[in-house]
């Protein structure tokens, strides 16, 4: 392999970590505090994706007033499916919010499907942000630089508020001991309800990244991406939002170098994130960076 | 959960064993007389002029029998798996490789001509339902190794990736599994005895050994890993056990699909499919063998019936001229009603006997119109 | 409450079945209209409006359609199929994708329904007995593909495939099967990709370091081609792009943009050569309704409505389901919007492969058509 196609490798695989990482976060959010796996994150990611799309093409809207109205919808939706499918379960078994989370996700995408069509729609491009530069021997789409540009912005701004705010701490706190959170005056539902917010928001801002790099819109596009990036999660070490972006690069790199250095073997890609999972879980239970915790006796 | 567990214990010593001796007999009689009340139901469903109503009955039994598959596991022992799609590909597959007629899979085989002895191989389906299952569990053996340690949600997740391991690896298994070709022409074996014998047996074996000493030790399991550790049960063999049987019965299941619907492809087997599943057995409760029965009968109509919301609809003063997927929409929401409502599905762990219908009946005339019904 | 709810959730599960009319001729129409081939659903499904309203009348009966939404699942297709059934259909128009159709011709041919698939090109799909086709099959497209690469004087050809399609691998192995046997032409490279994937950079990356004179892209779906060939030309990869039968379809342009200009794909037939009446009267009254050309499937869907009438006139029987198989089976010479149908004694048409290549502003030009061989 020359040096300049590793490079473009290289910058292929970029854009798509990223991307896996900003998802990943809103995963790792909610379990966190819920000790949850939100099937429906990747729902919320392609309902954020025609929001996005409708605001520009229904409305009219400038494309950047309909990406933040997109993103706080996107964002409600998140704390709505909380309010009604987990919220009325939140003393029940575990399994039983697991599967609510299941069928939410079933709902989201049936309920796309009528309201928007099966048919595929083509979300726009912006020529700012989607131009393609050439950087010496390789060529990027100005995307593949703001990607990760902007997950590592949000990484950042959401540890400040996790660590600065009251919200944050909050949540943390929650995190940490629900029971213990509740006792000590926390608002269990409105910190929850922000926790959702937050990790839906994100899954907007993904979802319009996406949109932007790979524009098809259809009411399927969530469930891969979903998939994938829960995978980022758990491999980060789920809980834990650092570990997240950190699992989301791993991934989106093991994936891409593994195509592009076994070219033969691309029909096996897909089985690359679950042995590397796999793997993980054996080795770290717990993730790459997730704390072991002891099962209480 | 607890306060069902307490209302079963209650509700036994409360009733007197004079009762209990009977109850043995008649729910023989009657259980008897249900066999061969179903039987003659078949049998005018088999005779039916209308082609859907016969294969919704089979798909009927064919869901019992995977909702069980899955219940075993994931109600009866706590295990949350997500491999069952996984299992059923490998039953469906095997079923379907053993019982196509060699001429038909030397011409099926367009990319990569078939392995040499599945070429003329054929065996009787009956052999081949069990060869699936068996193959299943062997896998599941392999997989259960590094898996079953995981507690929870990575487990769920580990078993769902090794679900989508075994979807790929037939993607790309041309020349054993026709890779995307899918597999054509697999006879039509799943007939209304094959499906219901199956189901029935099915139902049997599991009523039997969920009340063995082994049932009671994965129940144990479930309840409080460390507790039933304490008092003697191998958590780890029980596990295994209770993982390998819900495979071989998801692989039986699975060979029983291939020969319902004559055609496979790896795309049947998504996590979809799993899903799909678990819905079955959660609205009918995780824990309850009758439950599942009856959830499977009611999804699996229910999603028949509701087809008339995809057409056109005309109510008189309102009409439309048909929506493509209203019914998943509807389908879906009802299911999150139930989940969200009815978290415990329609028995939670508890169990439809022939006693507990007599003494509802006897309750409802005693207590004459109060219409409380327990 | 939850009583309330209980009660609320029995009454809609009881919504009752709504009586159709009577007197009519029921035909079924089984589509993907949900999922992932919902796109090629939706071409076909327009393509058999427009029909019924052009002829909406067969034997002095007017014609039902009675839809059946496979969800492009193969499990729903075939309880779709046997829903039809049960509705009483004489016959069956459908469905986009191989695949699916094949979930459906068992159930079809166990019940003695005649069906007529549009577009359904992989070989194994008229083996039941009682399914037609009116387009050619991928052992004649896949050649025709191979034969277009080597009069373009092509030397090395990089594939990509979905790997997850009976259709796209299918193609691929008789694309490949002629190039194999030429010389001086060679397949530099083959990767593989799956049915939901957006990101086919790496694909392409090292499909594009081979230097080839061409990228042969075998989809399932033409949005898929879409992203395929925009992000091979963000890639900086000018040479061509061409593919079969499913680049055929409004969402490659969608998608793709300027990108697609020069893409060359092997389809049925091409609006933009009109062949006779028929197609002109179809291809303007599409435009009127949709103010677009329509794509190769909604005319040959058009053409499947108007094959299975011939069939029912000929028969003289709207009940009769072998002998409206028997018609159909027997239509030769029949000209539609697309051209003639003949059918062979695998109920096969035998019809050209039509070339054309797609300009910057989204239309296409005709390029060649070749006969069977």
């Amino acid at each position: 392999m020359t040096g300049s196609m590793f490079l473009q490798h290289f910058t292929n695989a970029l854009s798509v970590a990223s991307l896996y990482a900003l998802l990943a976060i809103g995963y790792t959010m909610v379990y966190g505090i819920l000790r949850l796996i939100n099937f429906a994150h990747g729902e919320i990611f392609m309902m954020g994706m025609y929001f996005a799309y409708f605001g520009i093409a229904m409305f009219h809207l400038p494309w950047f007033v309909s990406f933040i109205i997109a993103i706080i919808i996107t964002a409600l939706l998140g704390v709505a499916a909380e309010r009604l499918a987990y919220r009325p379960l939140r003393d029940a078994p575990r399994i039983s919010i697991l599967i609510s989370a299941i069928a939410v996700s079933y709902f989201l995408q049936n309920f796309a499907t009528v309201l928007f069509g099966g048919r595929p729609l083509m979300f726009q491009q912006i020529p700012l942000l989607t131009t393609i530069m050439q950087l010496g021997p390789i060529r990027v789409p100005r995307l593949t630089l703001i990607v990760p540009a902007v997950t590592i912005l949000l990484l950042v701004g959401l540890q400040f508020l996790l660590k600065k705010t009251k919200t944050g701490m909050a949540m943390r706190a929650v995190s940490r001991d629900y029971d213990a959170a509740r006792l000590m005056g926390i608002d269990l539902n409105f910190t929850i309800a922000m926790t959702f917010f937050i990790g839906s928001a994100l899954a907007g801002v993904g979802a319009i990244l996406w949109g932007l790099k790979y524009p098809q819109i259809k009411p399927d596009v969530g469930s891969m991406p979903g998939i994938k990036c829960f995978i980022a999660a758990v491999l980060g070490g789920i809980g834990n939002t650092t570990g997240a972006v950190l699992g989301g690069f791993v991934l989106g790199f093991a994936e891409i170098m593994f195509v592009a250095f076994f070219p033969a073997a691309s029909g096996y890609r897909d089985a690359v994130a679950f042995i590397l999972l796999i793997l993980i879980l054996l080795v770290l239970p717990a993730g790459l960076l997730g704390k072991n915790t002891t099962e209480k006796v | 959960m607890m306060s069902e567990r307490t209302n079963t214990r209650e509700s036994i010593s409360k009733h007197p064993p004079s009762v209990k001796k009977n109850v043995n007999l008649y729910s023989v009689v009657l259980s008897a007389l249900l066999l061969i009340v179903l039987y003659f139901v078949l049998m005018k469903i088999e005779g039916s002029a209308n082609a859907l109503v016969p294969r919704i009955a089979r798909l009927c039994a064919i869901n019992i029998v995977l909702a069980l598959a899955m219940n075993l596991i994931n109600g009866f022992t706590g295990i949350f798996s997500l491999g069952q799609a996984g299992f059923m590909a490998v039953g469906a597959y095997t079923t379907a490789l053993l019982t196509i007629e060699p001429a038909r899979k030397l011409s099926m085989y367009i990319v990569t001509p078939i392995v040499k002895p599945l070429e003329t191989l054929t065996l009787p389906f009956g052999l081949t339902l069990i060869i699936g299952g068996l193959i299943a569990a062997g896998l599941a053996f392999l997989i259960g190794v590094p898996c079953l340690r995981l507690r929870g949600d990575y487990l769920a997740i580990a078993t769902l990736g090794f679900s989508e391991i075994i979807r790929v690896f037939i993607m790309n298994a041309q020349s054993l599994t026709n890779g995307a070709q899918g597999l054509k022409s697999i006879p039509p074996n799943a007939t209304i005895l094959w499906t219901y014998g199956v189901a029935l047996a099915v139902i049997a074996f599991m009523a039997l050994f969920t009340t063995s000493s082994y049932g009671r030790a994965l129940k144990a399991v479930r309840e409080d890993e460390i507790a039933a550790e304490s008092m003697g049960v191998s958590l780890f063999k029980h596990k295994m056990m209770s993982f390998m049987i819900s495979a071989f019965l998801a692989g039986v299941g699975g060979g029983l699909l291939a020969a319902y619907n004559g055609t496979i492809g790896q795309d049947m087997f998504r996590v979809m499919q799993t899903y799909n599943v678990l819905m079955i057995v959660v609205m009918g409760g995780m824990g309850s063998i009758s439950g599942s029965v009856i959830a499977a009968f009611v999804v699996t109509i229910g999603q028949e019936m509701l087809r008339v919301l995809d057409g056109p609809i005309n109510l008189g003063f309102w009409k439309t001229s048909g929506i493509a997927g209203m019914r998943m929409v509807v389908f879906s929401a009802l299911l999150l009603v139930v989940i969200v409502f009815f978290r415990n599905g329609l028995f939670g762990t508890k169990e439809l006997t022939w006693s507990g219908i007599v003494r509802n009946i006897e309750k409802l005339a005693g207590r004459g119109k109060r219409g409380e019904v327990a | 409450m939850r009583k309330i709810i209980a009660v609320l959730l029995v009454a809609i599960m009881l919504v009752p079945a709504f009586a159709l009319s009577e007197g009519t001729i029921k035909i079924g129409i089984f589509e993907p209209i949900t999922g992932s081939y919902a796109g090629g659903g939706a071409m076909e499904v327009e393509g058999y409006e427009l029909a019924k309203e052009h002829y909406p009348e067969v034997l002095g009966l007017p014609i039902e359609f009675i839809v059946a939404d496979s969800k492009s699942d193969k499990v729903e297709a075939s309880n779709a199929a046997a829903s039809l059934v049960s509705q009483g259909v004489v016959a069956v128009l459908g469905s986009y994708s191989s695949g699916l159709c094949l979930s459906g011709a068992d159930v079809f041919a166990a019940a003695g329904i005649p069906t007529i698939t549009p577009t359904g090109t992989n070989p194994t799909v008229t083996e039941s007995g009682w399914y037609a086709r009116i387009c050619f099959i991928d052992p004649q497209q896949g050649p025709a593909l191979a034969g277009f690469a080597i009069g373009q004087g092509y030397k090395k050809v990089g594939v990509i495939q979905e790997i997850e399609s009976e259709y796209a691998t299918g193609l691929v192995k008789f694309f490949k099967e002629k190039i194999d046997a030429t010389e001086g032409i060679e397949i530099s490279s083959t990767g593989n990709f799956f049915n939901a994937d957006q990101d086919f950079t790496t694909l392409l990356t090292e499909a594009i370091s081979k230097e080839p004179d061409a990228i042969f892209a075998s989809v399932g779906a033409p949005a898929t081609a879409g992203l395929i060939v925009k992000q091979a030309r963000e890639l900086g990869y000018d040479g061509p792009i061409f593919g079969g039968d499913t680049l055929d379809g409004p969402e490659l342009y969608q998608i793709a943009g300027e990108a697609a200009a020069g893409v060359v794909f092997s389809t049925f037939c091409d609006a933009d050569q009109p062949l006779n009446d028929i197609t002109a009267r179809m291809v303007s009254d599409y435009r009127a309704k949709y103010n677009k050309k329509p794509a190769a499937p909604t005319m040959m869907s058009y053409d499947a409505y108007l094959t299975l009438l011939d069939a029912i006139t000929r028969a003289g029987t709207a009940t009769d389901s072998t002998a409206i198989r028997d018609a159909i089976f027997a239509t030769s010479g029949f000209v539609g919007a697309a051209g003639e149908i003949t059918l062979n004694e695998t109920h096969d048409a035998v019809r050209p492969v039509v070339f054309v290549r797609k300009l910057a502003d989204g239309s296409e030009t005709f390029l060649a058509s070749v006969d069977p061989e």
